[in-house]
């Protein structure tokens, strides 16, 4: 009799189980697929215009001609014999969004000298944080850069003078940025950067004898090309 | 030279933080479940951004008032595509012509035209486009008996039902029996095919398709949409339209207030990090109107 009726209580429960997995769910509570689908059209149609807002954004890769004008006591051990002819500048900009907005960027300024004296680099190598402002169809850009500096003077003529120098760098900078083509700019920049030197020679250079900062006022004017 | 070594690590650190620099690629988050990456939706009804109205333009109009009507509807009535007003209307109790005529940008004077017999129309609907980004946002679908349709649109939903009852009245004057949208149900039906079938898991001859509803229907109020598959009224299946027709007839033969309809809907779950297809057994709750009749 007890075996039976389990039986019949085993019996009852899956039918019920049964019922229950088998009823339908009212529909107002079910959403139809094709709702769904829309969504999934909608979300990647708003992620497309971010994407394309993003590639929007100012991001150049530059390069051009760079002219110094050294000045403050190191100055004096560099000019005018070692007037330098081949300057350049290289780097990258973006801008954290479309229009008008905050700037960052890397730069490499490149001094070499090299004549019958012997070869003389100067190089920095900066980050920069700054503003552009988008005023269609030019860019301004204001703002800073800190970098590190290397200045090498191998002088084949007079040993006193070969030394070597690491140091750091800041300054303002002001940066005209003219689009001849969505994807192509020509861009002018002005900069005052000040340099201070720690020798790494032993024994007297002119950085350890106390003329170890350099201030260069650096006009800047190239190509540069969206990233 | 060899203190030209010393360049070589800083050219080194700079390119590296140029990489570094450069903008990450846009990672969708871990947590959010990603849409499948084939849509199965092509077997079912498309969607439409268009909408249909449940409208039975029904009116106590003679004729003359029915003909006045449309007079008046004149500068409410605009060409479908381009949005031009009419420019020359003409109605009397054997059909309604239209002309309208405008000038290109390159001086080309271009027009357009068409005709309704009042003894050739098959239906009507009233239609609403939401995502026309243009005035004007209402119209009428005239199907004609020779297999061809007119399509007007009007500034407003109560110009084109005006112009639908003028066209009615002088249509059924005319002898012509127009086909509108049932007033109990509110649906477009048809078979359900194989591919439709056998995705849903049953048989073709078990259930009907809904290709669409129409706005402000029993069966919008029901909660049916457009691919849901009707397989069963009132306890009984429904293996063609006429079935469910004849189930809400008899149902409001008999003064019922409401029916249950039972059907699969097609929708999706999310399962771990992904939408998986799924059909839902589902019901909905049809109420009857008394009057009017299901076809």
């Amino acid at each position: 009799m007890n075996a039976k009726r389990f039986a019949l209580t085993v019996a009852m429960a899956v039918i019920a189980i049964c019922a229950a997995s088998s009823q339908e769910s009212d529909a107002k509570n079910v959403t139809p697929a094709w709702i769904t689908e829309k969504q999934f059209g909608q979300a990647a149609s708003q992620e497309a215009p971010v994407a394309a807002k993003a590639s929007n954004a100012f991001s150049v890769f530059f390069i051009g001609y760079d002219y110094p004008t050294l000045s403050v006591p190191l100055a004096t051990h560099l000019t005018p014999g070692w007037a330098s002819p081949y300057n350049f500048s290289l780097g990258f900009e973006s801008c954290t969004a479309e229009g008008s907005a905050m700037l960052n960027g890397l730069e490499m300024e490149l001094f070499i000298t090299s004549n019958n004296s012997g070869l003389r680099f100067l190089m920095n190598d900066m980050v920069m944080i700054g503003y552009s402002f988008d005023l269609k169809p030019v860019r301004f850009n204001l703002g800073g850069r800190l970098g590190l500096s290397v200045l090498d003077v191998n002088n084949e003529t007079d040993a006193s003078d070969t030394y070597s120098g690491l140091g750091f760098v800041l300054g303002p900078e002001a940066s005209l940025y003219a689009a001849l083509d969505p994807s192509f700019w020509l861009w002018l920049r002005a900069r005052y950067s000040m340099s201070w030197y720690m020798s790494l020679d032993s024994g007297t250079t002119p950085i350890s004898s106390g003329d170890n900062s350099l201030d260069c006022l650096s006009i800047e004017a190239g190509l540069a090309f969206k990233l | 030279m060899k203190r030209l070594s010393l360049l070589l690590p800083l050219c080194l650190a700079f390119i590296a933080a140029s990489c570094a620099s450069s903008p990450p690629a846009t990672i969708q988050p871990a947590t959010a479940p990603q849409p499948p990456v084939t849509l199965k939706s092509e077997i079912w009804p498309k969607i439409y951004a268009d909408e249909s109205y449940l409208a039975t333009f029904a009116s106590t109009w003679s004729a003359e008032e029915a003909i006045g009507t449309i007079r008046n509807l004149q500068n409410s009535v605009v060409e479908f595509n381009a949005g031009l007003p009419i420019s020359e209307l003409s109605v009397d109790p054997y059909g309604m012509r239209a002309n309208w005529s405008w000038t290109e940008t390159n001086s080309v004077v271009k027009s357009a035209s068409f005709i309704i017999p009042f003894d050739q129309v098959a239906s009507m609907l009233l239609e609403h486009y939401p995502t026309l980004e243009k005035d004007f946002k209402w119209g009428l679908l005239i199907s004609l008996t020779t297999g061809s349709s007119v399509s007007v649109r009007t500034p407003t939903r109560d110009a084109a039902e005006r112009l639908g009852k003028a066209i009615l009245v002088l249509a059924s004057a005319r002898g012509s029996k127009v086909s509108l949208p049932d007033s109990r149900f509110g649906a477009a039906l048809g078979p359900l095919s194989e591919a439709q079938a056998q995705a849903a898991g049953i048989l073709q001859s078990s259930g009907i398709i809904v290709s669409w509803i129409f706005k402000e229907s029993p069966a919008e109020k029901a909660g049916l949409s457009p691919q849901d598959i009707i397989t069963g009224i009132d306890g009984k299946p429904v293996q063609k339209a006429d079935d469910l027709f004849s189930a809400i007839n008899a149902a409001a033969a008999v003064g019922a207030k409401e029916l249950k309809i039972t059907g699969i809907r097609r929708s999706y779950k999310i399962e771990g990090s992904k939408y998986v297809e799924i059909f839902v057994p589902v019901f909905f709750t049809l109420e009857i109107a008394q009057t009017g009749a299901s076809q």
